[in-house]
């Protein structure tokens, strides 16, 4: 009997905590997953039924730009011009669910009030006779997506500005674009093959980085070779590496150069050189250190991982030193790449929602930068800092730069089977002007000749901010 | 600290009455007309409780009354989603919730009068006819939401795999209390073993993890035989890999189990949508009548708990949870202090069944282990389950007065520590 009673206490306690497990568990993954979940596709019917009863928030860029509000049947109306439009498609999504990861997908559990609390309810109850959800302030600003949609001219591709300082992305644009207020049209027919207009290509999508990665490989030789400043390597228009060529850009040749020239011409056979002195495991240690092969969570966005691998060979190790072989990364992460240079190694999280209100117009939204991590010491970023602004002052980057301004970058010129990507990214280097910009134009030929210009032009802009 | 018993049933009592009362209220003035059924049904099943709860107590000193405050209140929660959810059916639960209290008072008499049960003609009977019973609903049942564990009788469709729960039950008490040798306790063992392959030809893939869970923790509990329940799980295990191989729908249950994303459009779609409806409450919930229930599948029955999350929200439901900890615990208290053997592990094996059954349910819907279709107890919608699950809280009831009327002698002598031996209060009222 006593025996008996001391089994069935213990399974009552087993029982006991299977519940408190319940407990734990959904908890859990609630907090984990709660948003994801809801901001996914298949909760469209959800949101398209909360649109009979609530009427969707509004959403205003960083100025108080209007850009999308609602009409009284709950439609989405979008009042500015039709290169806005455009250029903010891909920032706001659709309340369709269509496109992905945009600010309309993101935030819809405020957007349609899904968050409202009962004092919120109780005071719109008396106030209207449909509930309104919460209006959203973004940090994108306007009209630089449109000046900047429009800088990129008919190139494909996708454009970035962060402040490096805070995370904020002040601009954000991809082409080919579409235009939200004809969404529901666009989507009765299946899009063409190849076409891109409803990918967002700054979050989503994937390119080699090209030469642009030089800055990543450059960071871990100052993090790993001892005077890695003084490094004279013999440049050559090709070497063998492992018995296949590693050549330059154009198989120009520069003689024997430092690092500093290195990055300033851009060379890939320097490169190949040092990354095998850097060796493959503290390559990848500091590639992940900036983001690479992270997935990321970030609440504001989603961003696809970036990845890096330096393969099995010397001859892998050195194309992916120049950001060839398998490395591919979205020009959002390139961005905050150039943001934790310029930032003395600190990335910041990546933050698109700048504020939020309730129906009292009071905010609900406590903004906060947040650093995501420490890509490499203050020491090795200023270092790489410096080499960046000598790249734009003296090398291929000259044609992004702004007279008056310091601005550092580099340019890539991302090599695939269809053609080569144009890629610059930089900064600027001003306290007051803490903007990080990114331009990959598909297809459209060398980043410093293509790229560049278009990147000088969003710098002249941003410095008149 | 609040002394819970210092404060007295009335106080909770007035609660859940209130909780009655104004959910269905709420309801009943929700598009802006009056509907005075609704409102009815609230009165309704507040004076059910107050009328069980005070004529219970009266009578039968030293019942558990919390017992009979938590079933009610969950009987109310599930009355008033079930209602949200659709109204005709809110209709029939209550009905079933009235025949249900009188089943319960029943299984109470039942249980007071037989302190212990032995006769091996009545075994042999009721097992048979039960075994009897589930072979029928193979050969003649009807098939709803992927299982034929249903028969039709008079038009109303009954679920024989609920009812014979009890007979589980009573019959695992009635053998593990009066036989010591394993080989005389074969015949429930075998019984057991029985009605899970009939369960399994009915594809009730909950019913067959409820009972053989059930008979196994008792068959632990009873013999403390680590040997034997471990070779037990261990052919549990292996049956349950060799279903997998065996049956298309048990290996797709799993499948949806490991990613319901992947298959939403080939059956994954339950389990998304109950996971976006719990993510969708918040912690306080959308309010009552501002979720959407309609978008998952069988929202009134198994799937209650999410719409109760999405509604209530997050914090209610873990309430609810709580609820049915406290359920556990006072089974618990009650089998401690039963008469007999055969009330005790009766009473053991009734909290094991509730137990089991909520948690299988419900740690299926929030994707912790697959989901395999079971009602969740007092709360789901379901005559054949409301039913089963109120008589086994009957025979609770049942067990916890004979103990206390037979501790009565022993009250008599003064008291210490001013606690009742014991132990679950009510008799100072």
């Amino acid at each position: 009997m006593n025996k008996l009673k001391k089994n069935m206490w213990f399974m009552i306690c087993v029982f006991v905590l299977m519940f408190v497990s319940l407990i734990g568990y959904t908890s859990f993954i609630i907090a984990t997953n709660g948003s994801k979940w809801f901001a996914s596709p298949y909760n469209t019917a959800r949101i398209q039924r909360q649109r009979e009863r609530v009427t969707p928030g509004d959403i205003y860029d960083a100025n108080g730009l209007l850009m999308v509000t609602s009409d009284e049947k709950g439609n989405r109306v979008y009042p500015q011009s039709e290169v806005a439009r455009f250029a903010n498609a891909h920032v706001l999504g659709d309340p369709y669910g269509i496109t992905s990861g945009g600010a309309e997908a993101k935030y819809n559990k405020y957007l349609y009030g899904f968050n409202l609390n009962m004092i919120d309810r109780t005071i719109q109850a008396f106030k209207a006779e449909k509930n309104k959800g919460n209006d959203i302030h973004l940090t994108i600003d306007s009209d630089l997506n449109k000046f900047m949609y429009e800088a990129m001219g008919n190139n494909q591709g996708a454009a970035v500005v962060m402040n490096y300082k805070t995370g904020e992305i002040v601009g954000s644009v991809s082409k080919d674009s579409f235009d939200p207020s004809t969404i529901k049209e666009l989507m009765k027919k299946p899009l063409p093959e190849g076409d891109s207009r409803l990918l967002n290509k700054p979050n989503a999508g994937l390119y080699p980085p090209g030469s642009t990665f030089k800055m990543v490989t450059t960071a871990s030789a100052f993090e790993n070779i001892p005077d890695a400043e003084n490094l004279k390597l013999d440049s050559p228009s090709s070497i063998k590496v492992n018995g296949e060529p590693i050549t330059n850009y154009d198989k120009k040749q520069h003689g024997t150069i430092d690092l500093k020239k290195a990055v300033e011409v851009s060379s890939n056979t320097y490169f190949a050189q040092i990354s095998k002195k850097i060796g493959a495991d503290s390559l990848t240690k500091t590639a992940n250190n900036f983001g690479f092969n992270d997935d990321f969570a970030f609440s504001d966005i989603t961003l696809y991982q970036s990845s890096f691998s330096a393969g099995t060979s010397d001859n892998d190790l050195a194309w992916a030193s120049v950001g060839q072989y398998k490395d591919l990364a979205t020009p959002m992460h390139m961005c905050m790449v150039t943001s934790s240079i310029a930032n003395d190694g600190a990335m910041m999280e990546p933050k698109l929602l700048k504020d939020m209100k309730n129906s009292l117009n009071m905010s609900i939204h406590f903004f906060r930068s947040n650093k995501y991590k420490q890509s490499v010491t203050p020491e090795t970023s200023r270092k790489t800092k410096a080499l960046l602004i000598n790249a734009v002052e003296n090398g291929t980057g000259k044609a992004a730069k702004v007279s008056g301004a310091k601005i550092g970058g580099k340019t890539g010129s991302a090599e695939t089977d269809k053609g080569t990507h144009a890629w610059f990214t930089g900064f600027i280097d001003d306290p007051d002007h803490p903007y990080a910009v990114v331009v990959i134009l598909e297809n459209a030929g060398t980043g410093g000749s293509k790229a560049a210009p278009v990147a000088g032009k969003i710098f002249d802009r941003l410095l008149k901010k | 600290m609040i002394n819970i018993e210092k404060i007295g049933g009335g106080i909770i009592l007035f609660f859940i009455a209130l909780f009655d009362i104004t959910g269905f209220a709420l309801l009943a003035f929700m598009d802006g007309t009056v509907n005075y059924l609704c409102l009815a049904m609230g009165f309704i099943a507040a004076a059910v409780l107050l009328l069980q709860y005070n004529i219970l107590t009266r009578i039968f000193k030293g019942i558990d009354k919390y017992v009979i405050m938590i079933v009610n209140f969950l009987v109310a929660v599930g009355l008033i989603v079930i209602y949200r959810i659709n109204a005709k059916l809110a209709v029939n639960q209550l009905v079933y919730y009235i025949l249900g209290t009188v089943l319960m008072i029943g299984m109470m008499f039942l249980t007071m009068k037989m302190e212990n049960f032995k006769q091996n003609k009545w075994r042999y009977i009721i097992m048979g006819g039960s075994v009897g019973l589930l072979a029928f609903t193979i050969l003649f049942g009807s098939e709803k939401f992927g299982a034929s564990n249903w028969i039709t009788i008079a038009g109303r469709s009954i679920q024989p795999s609920e009812l014979v729960k009890i007979v589980l039950v009573v019959m695992l008490a009635s053998y593990f209390a009066n036989e010591d040798k394993l080989i005389k306790q074969l015949p429930v063992i075998a019984f057991t073993g029985v009605c899970m392959i009939l369960l399994l030809l009915q594809k009730d893939l909950g019913a067959v993890l409820l009972y053989f869970g059930t008979a196994l923790i008792v068959f632990y509990v009873c013999t403390s035989n680590i040997l034997l329940t471990l070779a037990g799980a261990g052919a549990g295990a292996a049956g349950a890999v060799g279903a997998y191989f065996m049956f298309g729908h048990v290996r797709d249950r799993v499948a949806i189990w490991r990613d319901p994303w992947a298959r939403y459009y080939d059956k994954g779609m339950q389990i998304v949508q109950g996971l976006l409806a719990i993510a969708s409450g918040g912690l306080f919930g959308t309010g009552l009548g501002r979720g959407f229930p309609d978008l998952v599948p069988v929202s009134y029955s198994d799937y209650i708990f999410v719409i109760l999350v999405e509604e209530f929200g997050q914090i209610f439901g873990m309430a609810v949870l709580a609820f049915y900890i406290v359920l556990i615990l006072r089974g618990a208290i009650i089998g401690r202090y039963a008469k007999t053997k055969f009330h005790m592990i009766l009473a053991f094996a009734c909290t094991t069944m509730i137990s089991l059954q909520g948690f299988i349910i419900i740690a299926g819907v929030i994707k912790m282990i697959p989901l395999t279709g079971i009602t969740l107890p007092f709360i789901s919608y379901g005559g054949s389950s409301l039913l089963t699950s109120m008589a086994m809280i009957g025979i609770l009831l049942g067990v916890s007065v004979t103990s206390a009327k037979s501790q009565k002698g022993m009250e008599a002598t003064p008291k210490k520590a001013g606690r009742p031996v014991a132990g679950y209060g009510g008799e100072r009222r």
